[in-house]
């Protein structure tokens, strides 16, 4: 690689880096919930070695009942060892192996289109991806499961150029990991690895004794996560999410049959058959995935996901990826095929659970995309069109800054309510007079503020362990709207700022951009 | 099965299919209408200035203004014709199917035609704004439903083109039953 490519590939790295890592503990503004449960679980098992509820060691943690993978957790301990509890610790991990997925990602559009420039303009595009940015930047498990698939990818794409089972059984390891990382990839990964078999099938019938350990590496790790699934708490997380919903599917079929007439009234039970109905309703939700709306224009519409009426992408990136559409066959085609397949099958773990589309499970769609922008910038690049580059060029600067200033400016305002923030500003307008009381209530909104107190605190884990329950620990007691706090004596009470209380105010809490979030009371001294 | 006859079935479905959604939407009392106003672009420009620290600051007329706003929201109404789910209700699954063939055989052969009949397309469905939403509705579906004709040959060639024809035409049918209310397409129908 010549000195001109390294500074460009320096430099593009150095933007990822400081595009992630700017102000990551205080934008977005606030610990969203699971972060904060992520956090706090990873702090009680660096102390004790057991999650909150005292478990050592759990292979999946119980946290608001929703059962999440491990991998997240495992991946904080070191990071909340270095930094401590705090905000920054929690995001850390997701900033990481979103800056190394950059490295990975260059390193495999070189090797399979064997072209510097190419692999460049893909990476740099990935870089300035606002879908990648915006996870990159929260602690969310997507992105290391991310880094861990396309390493996986790494490995499985080199195996088959230089035939190694040591590579192909890594690649198997590292895709097994990815199951435990993120939920989406439970479904991904499986998808991903049979559709590369299909597709080179013929390979695979001429060695199918290199398959052996690989396989057995990829069942083995995969064994206990399977049988997980099958318990009742693993059911109960698989149809929470579910976009199956039989009411609806009853009142289409309710409607349908009063409003036809005989002889056609018939229909409606042959027509509406749940398993061909439910099957429509995952078609849609796949096709939302690819909606111009979603990927250019508005984005997701859950506030932490996107920035919101920005699209998942960039705009100029629609010419950039449409244009690369006429290139594509002059890609290797065994590669084109793997992209192709990745492409198609990134949206099937969002569309069968809702809202959709949904960006973060369907996140792996980054990667083909970043690649068929890169693309399309190459052969702009490569174009007589001097104009053409130049109007492109101030285009994209244009919506980069717009994008840049949106993300660390506007984005922390609008955004910080879906962010839970003000919880932080809450811990601490409580320690500041707690030790005055014996007793304090917060209203058990969601059943999350016992997290924030925990963390803010850093609440000692074996405490909580011994003693202590998302409704009470130490002094403190979560109770909701209409529980019985009045006639119990002097107590501290923290309220959001709608609820009325019959107590004495002491003082408001502020989130961030200054609006009033909680109220915090005293009560049994209301002289 | 001949070429020729594959032909005549290829068209044949893809002609029955227009019309029976055709005769489907002849129930529609009220269109979706996907236009914009200029009231959309104002309280557009207003609300994302609001978060601003000083809306009536330079940056903040720079970065949010009519302009831009327009750009966005012009481009939103017209993204609202390429929606997956609004494609789905007008083509169906077989319909989607055969225009994706047809966009995938312009692009596999290169075809400046082909290049040239997707650009019409999309000038029609920008210069459909300026249209009642009836109208518009059936010219966009007229329009996009001529891009399967370029997946003909195809289909006539591929036997598994051809199956996937044959599984998804019943499909088709079925989706457009269960579909009667076309969500995308009006806002109020009436049961045929």
């Amino acid at each position: 690689m010549n000195k001109t490519l390294i500074f460009f590939f320096i430099l593009i790295f150095c933007v990822a880096l400081i595009i992630r890592f700017f102000d990551l503990g205080k934008n977005p503004p606030g610990l969203y919930w699971d972060e904060t449960a992520f956090g706090y679980d990873a702090y009680s098992i660096l102390k004790t070695g057991r999650d909150q509820y005292g478990v050592y060691f759990p292979l999946f943690f119980e946290s608001f009942g929703d059962w999440k993978l491990p991998g997240y957790f495992y991946l904080l301990v070191p990071s909340i060892g270095i930094f401590g509890l705090s905000e920054f610790a929690v995001r850390f991990p997701s900033f990481f192996f979103g800056a190394a997925t950059i490295f990975v990602f260059y390193y495999i559009v070189r090797r399979q289109t064997k072209n510097n420039v190419l692999a460049l303009f893909a990476s740099a595009a990935l870089v300035l991806s606002s879908w990648h940015i915006q996870f990159s930047r929260a602690g969310f498990e997507s992105i290391p499961a991310l880094f861990v698939f396309l390493l996986g990818a790494a490995f499985l794409l080199e195996s088959k150029k230089s035939k190694s089972t040591i590579y192909l059984t890594v690649a198997f390891i590292l895709f097994a990991l990815t199951m435990y990382i993120y939920h989406s990839y439970r479904i991904f990964t499986p998808l991903f690895l049979v559709g590369f078999f299909i597709l080179n099938l013929s390979i695979v019938r001429q060695q199918v004794r290199v398959l052996i350990l690989p396989t057995a590496s990829f069942i083995l790790i995969s064994i206990p996560l399977i049988l997980f699934t099958l318990t009742p708490n693993g059911l109960n997380r698989a149809s929470s999410q579910s976009t199956f919903n039989k009411d609806e599917f009853q009142k289409e079929r309710l409607e349908f049959d009063q409003r036809s007439k005989p002889p056609f009234r018939f229909l409606s039970s042959k027509i509406y058959q749940e398993p061909l109905y439910n099957a429509q309703v995952v078609v849609k939700n796949y096709l939302d995935h690819f909606s111009l709306r979603f990927l250019f224009l508005k984005g997701d519409q859950i506030g932490r996901h996107s920035q919101v009426d920005l699209g998942q992408l960039h705009v100029f990136e629609f010419i950039l990826i449409a244009i690369s559409l006429w290139h594509l066959r002059k890609i290797d085609k065994s590669f084109l095929k793997v992209l192709l397949l990745w492409l198609f099958l990134s949206p099937i773990p969002a569309a069968i659970v809702q809202p959709s589309p949904h960006a973060q499970r369907s996140l792996q769609m980054v990667i083909p995309l970043a690649f068929l922008s890169g693309l399309g910038a190459y052969h702009i690049y490569l174009s007589k069109f001097k104009a053409v580059k130049f109007i492109l060029i101030i285009w994209i600067i244009i919506v980069i800054a717009i994008f840049t200033r949106h993300l660390f400016v506007i984005y922390p305002k609008k955004f910080a309510p879906d962010w839970q923030d003000g919880y932080r500003q809450m811990v601490k307008s409580v320690d500041e007079v707690e030790e005055n009381y014996e007793t304090i209530y917060v209203t058990n909104i969601n059943n999350a503020p016992y997290i924030y107190m925990l963390f803010y605190k850093k609440f000692d884990p074996l405490t909580y362990q011994q003693s202590g329950s998302p409704t009470d620990f130490g002094k403190y007691h979560f109770v909701s709207v209409d529980d019985p706090i009045y006639d119990k004596g002097r107590a501290l009470y923290v309220s959001p700022s709608w609820q009325q209380t019959k107590g004495k105010l002491l003082s408001g809490v502020y989130d961030s951009n200054n609006n009033l979030v909680y109220k915090i009371w005293e009560l049994g001294n209301e002289d | 099965m001949k070429i020729n006859s594959k032909k005549t079935l290829i068209i044949s479905v893809i002609v029955f299919m227009l019309l029976f959604r055709i005769w489907q939407t002849s129930g529609c009392t009220t269109y979706t209408n996907y236009s914009w106003s200029t009231t959309d672009v104002i309280s557009d420009v207003e609300s994302q200035r609001n978060y601003e620290d000083n809306p009536n600051s330079i940056t903040a007329k720079l970065l949010h203004n009519k302009f831009f706003s327009f750009a966005h929201i012009s481009l939103l109404s017209v993204a609202n014709y390429y929606e997956p789910r609004y494609l789905l209700n007008i083509l169906g699954p077989l319909g989607l199917y055969l225009v994706l063939l047809g966009i995938g055989t312009i692009i596999k052969k290169n075809s400046k035609l082909g290049l040239a009949h997707i650009s019409a397309i999309i000038g029609v469905s920008l210069m459909i704004m300026l249209v009642q939403p009836n109208a518009r509705h059936f010219i966009f579906a007229l329009s996009l439903e001529s891009l399967s004709l370029w997946s003909i040959n195809l289909l006539t060639k591929s036997k598994n083109a051809f199956v996937i024809l044959l599984l998804l035409f019943p499909l088709t049918i079925w989706f457009f039953m269960v579909e009667w209310k076309l969500s995308q397409i009006c806002s109020e129908i009436l049961f045929k």
